[in-house]
């Protein structure tokens, strides 16, 4: 439960592929100029797609809280000649999978198929993003399902805490805003809204193509023509505003009845280009985001079984880079969760990891990055985040060595510098009468 | 399970795990051969990448903990990594991290299975680890108590705080009565509590050795390497009956069984329904395969009968969705779950999901729709291929739950020889009387 915040929020940092995979990424460019990063493979008769647009859910005009999620559960659901179930049954018929999904900074797509439907799945690909139909009947039945999501998410206390958190530190900013919307914003959101969201968002200059599998490059040129030749070249929206997070390092309780109170926290931390976003990686591993090697795992689960899951890890938001965490403890013993994380934060600013512990994290962050080669949509992911962070494909080559390079002295700098126990901002929720808090 | 997993919000909750299903046929082509102490080994090559996937799945599961005594195999699978003589409490997944691999473990009713995920040249490391822990685990007081604590919190997290997960335990309790696998997995709070550290113990030597368990390793590896590094790390731990596992049948309810919750945090009704069905620990590989395609074509995806009838026609449901639990060493299951539309209740859509079970048990179903869910098998074959931990979840699940590789290998064979009267012979079953649930809100009246 704890997780699924977090990795929500990193899904773009996770840019580790193998460097195997790297050193075969070729870039495809097709004559309308649409680029693809491609690992060729014909190992298996399918084809992988990542892409994705920058831009997503903290672009919804407001009003229209939820406009790029509705737009996601919509685009399959109708285009072209083909009403919705026209659609889903040709899906059905030459088993694509194609689905898509919308952050606050990213809306993103995923298809798979078999090679040998690879002509017509991508002409569904092309219609559902060129040409989506928006009919009254699917804009209905995706809407009340949409409303019952966001009820079902109001039944979760982590889900809760991450939303209430977020409102906290960002009350000005559209970052303040559940992706998934509002439930006035959902209701609000029409037809002609997502077919202005279609022909502003989904624009080749904010597009990010990445494909793995059974394709050669001369066809994915003509594939990449066909599919994204037709959108608009660029997008007349603005980029999100720059946000500055209010981390006031108190603590938000809200009462809800439910036997285990669930923590969301977060503070200010360094965007993906920063030139200290590695050996921040390396401290972070070592405080809250490795696992059962992390400190705050040691401390709050293993030492004392306050909670069943704790960490806490880099959220690369583009307008607002943050760490986020959570921790999920008995409503009584929250207070003594809390009270850890932040004698933890402090601990760590100031003196930083051990060199054994530095080592250990470097050794672990390298060594893992092959995992991620398990399956074609994998790699497919990775290379699309790779080019949304704007690094080069052979940028998993070089980050072993990038690690490699990094001093414990460097992580301990990078503690002191960026770690602030003293604006750790906590959102709760649980049963309050029972929480004892303390103040920082 | 030892670590929380991200878990996909869906709209159905819970339908995910019910659909499992065998991925495909003659898809992963493993090696199998047997040590002499009676541990079986599977191997699948793939050598993609210069990963591995490693695992040991003990068949033990929840269904055969002492009475009185729910959460132990959880628990348990949670102890196993407090330490040995030789690898203290904790290290067992820093040392693993410290290569750069990946570790977790999971219990069910059936299996409890640990697994490591890492680089290929660190498999001996991870065999090492794993047999050490198979033969010599060692338990300190204070550790047992702090996990013991730990457990209770994941109960909590897990089902106590989720009101969709409390529905189908209670489910569960009212389908399966006295038979095993009415308890929950994660045990009840009031007995997880009672647990002692010599229960672990006792529960660890009755049923983890070697010709219990099955090493399944998947990657940039050969048999012959897995043969001889199994052979000099499990292979020493000397062989030991296993005791049988009791998994009596169930009769079907003798009429159709309704559990209400009504909680306070509720904010959307859901509904389920479930019958029991056959598994491959209770029947053929083609009949369990009938029910496998009778869930697809009712309710696996939009273009299903459920969902065009309860959600696009009737507009009675947001979702539905139809999955079958044939991988059991006991009976199976097959379950319905919807997520009714505001004002519509539960005995409509009882009604309606009855009124489509009987269409196909009385009508049967099309060539073209049996032909599109075989079609659609073809193409779950390659992309399970792909991936490369697929393959250990599917056969190793296969023989732990008392199936056959064959199951899983031949699966889309199996579902080639169906004919449409084999599948409604299954609508049949289904339509028997089940247990049913509804989740409403404290305030309102289901």
């Amino acid at each position: 439960m704890i997780r699924r915040l977090i990795l929500a929020l990193v899904l773009l940092a996770l840019t580790a592929a193998p460097a195997a995979a790297a050193q075969k990424t070729q870039v495809v460019t097709g004559k309308s100029g649409v680029t693809a990063w491609l690992v060729e493979d014909h190992a298996n008769p399918l084809i992988a797609v990542s892409l994705l647009f920058r831009g997503g859910a903290a672009d919804d005009p407001a009003g229209r809280e939820g406009l790029a999620h509705f737009a996601s559960g919509m685009l399959d659901e109708g285009a072209g000649e083909l009403d919705s179930q026209a659609f889903q049954d040709r899906l059905d018929a030459l088993n694509v999978s194609l689905g898509f999904s919308a952050s606050r900074d990213v809306f993103s797509g995923r298809m798979l198929t078999l090679s040998a439907h690879r002509d017509a799945a991508f002409a569904l690909l092309r219609l559902a993003l060129t040409e989506p139909r928006f009919d009254a009947e699917p804009l209905a039945r995706m809407r009340a399902a949409f409303l019952a999501q966001l009820r079902q998410r109001q039944e979760s206390p982590a889900a809760r805490a991450g939303d209430a958190l977020f409102a906290a530190i960002f009350p000005d900013h559209p970052y303040g805003r559940p992706p998934q919307g509002t439930p006035a914003g959902l209701a609000t959101v029409s037809a002609d809204d997502l077919h202005a969201f279609a022909r502003t968002r989904f624009t080749r200059d904010r597009l990010i193509v990445a494909v793995v599998g059974d394709v050669a490059p001369a066809e994915l040129a003509r594939l990449l023509d066909a599919t994204f030749g037709g959108l608009p070249a660029s997008s007349p929206l603005p980029p999100v505003p720059p946000a500055k997070p209010k981390l006031s390092g108190g603590v938000a309780a809200l009462d809800m009845p439910v036997p285990q109170a669930a923590a969301s926290f977060a503070q200010a931390g360094p965007g993906r280009a920063d030139p200290d976003w590695h050996a921040f990686q390396v401290m972070m591993y070592v405080l809250g985001d490795g696992g059962f090697s992390s400190r705050l795992t040691e401390e709050i689960r293993e030492k004392r079984g306050l909670a069943y899951g704790v960490d806490a890890g880099s959220a690369p938001l583009a307008a607002a880079p943050l760490v986020v965490g959570g921790v999920g403890t008995q409503s009584a013993r929250i207070g003594e969760s809390l009270a850890l994380i932040r004698a933890e934060w402090e601990k760590m600013r100031r003196f930083g990891p051990t060199d054994a512990e530095v080592a250990k994290a470097k050794s672990f962050l390298s060594g893992s990055l092959p995992l991620r080669l398990n399956s074609s949509p994998a790699i497919a992911r990775s290379l699309a985040a790779l080019q949304y962070h704007g690094l080069p494909p052979d940028e998993l080559d070089r980050r072993a060595e990038v690690l490699a390079a990094i001093t414990p002295a460097r992580v301990r700098q990078v503690a002191a510098r960026w770690l602030t126990p003293e604006a750790l901002t906590f959102a709760v929720v649980g049963e309050t009468a029972k929480m004892r808090l303390q103040t920082p | 399970m030892r670590t929380p997993l991200f878990r996909l919000s869906v709209l159905v909750c819970c339908l995910a795990a019910l659909t499992a299903r065998p991925a495909a046929a003659k898809v992963f082509d493993p090696t199998v051969f047997t040590l002499k102490n009676g541990m079986t080994v599977v191997v699948v090559e793939n050598h993609r990448a210069p990963i591995v996937s490693h695992m040991v799945w003990y068949k033990v599961g929840a269904a055969d903990e002492p009475a009185g005594k729910t959460g132990l195999a959880h628990l348990l699978e949670h102890l196993m990594f407090k330490g040995t003589p030789t690898v203290p409490a904790g290290r067992f997944s820093r040392l693993i991290a410290e290569k750069g691999g990946v570790d977790n473990a999971m219990t069910s009713r059936d299996f409890t299975a640990y697994f490591q995920h890492i680089a290929a040249e660190h498999l001996p490391l991870a065999m090492r680890l794993e047999a050490d822990r198979m033969a010599h685990l060692k338990l300190a007081e204070k550790d047992f108590r702090s996990e013991r604590e730990v457990v209770r919190e994941e109960r909590l997290q897990r089902t106590d705080n989720d009101p969709g997960a409390m529905l189908s335990e209670r489910l569960a309790m009212a389908l399966w009565m006295n038979h095993p696998y009415a308890r929950p997995v994660g045990g009840f709070d009031s007995e997880i509590r009672g647990l002692t550290r010599a229960d672990a113990l006792a529960f660890h030597k009755r049923w983890y050795a070697p010709g219990n368990a099955i090493l399944f390793v998947a990657g940039d590896v050969t048999p012959a390497w897995v043969r001889e590094l199994a052979e000099a790390t499990f292979g020493r731990i000397p062989g030991k009956a296993a005791p049988p596992r009791v998994r009596p049948p169930l009769e079907a309810p003798p009429a159709d069984i309704r559990v209400a919750l009504a909680a306070p945090t509720v904010r959307q009704a859901e509904w389920r329904r479930v019958t029991v069905a056959p598994s491959c620990g209770t029947a053929d590989g083609k009949t369990v395969a009938a029910f496998d395609v009778l869930a697809e074509i009712l309710g696996g995806g939009t273009t299903s009968r459920l969902y065009r009838s309860l959600v696009l026609e009737r507009k009675l449901a947001i979702g539905v969705a139809a999955g079958h639990s044939g991988m059991a060493l006991g009976p199976g299951t097959f379950s319905i779950a919807a997520t009714p539309m505001p004002g519509h209740t539960a005995e409509e859509i009882d009604r309606a999901v009855g009124a489509e079970i009987a269409a196909v048990a009385q009508a049967g179903v099309s060539a073209d729709e049996l032909a599109r869910v075989k079609d659609r098998l073809l193409a779950e074959r390659v992309f399970a291929r792909d991936d490369l931990f697929a393959a250990p979840q599917a056969l190793a699940q296969a023989l732990a739950t008392g199936c056959t590789l064959a199951a899983v290998e031949d699966f889309a064979d199996d579902v080639a020889a169906l004919s449409p009267a084999d599948i409604e012979k299954a609508a049949r079953t289904v339509a028997g009387p089940s247990a049913q649930a509804i989740l409403t809100p404290a305030e309102a009246t289901p």
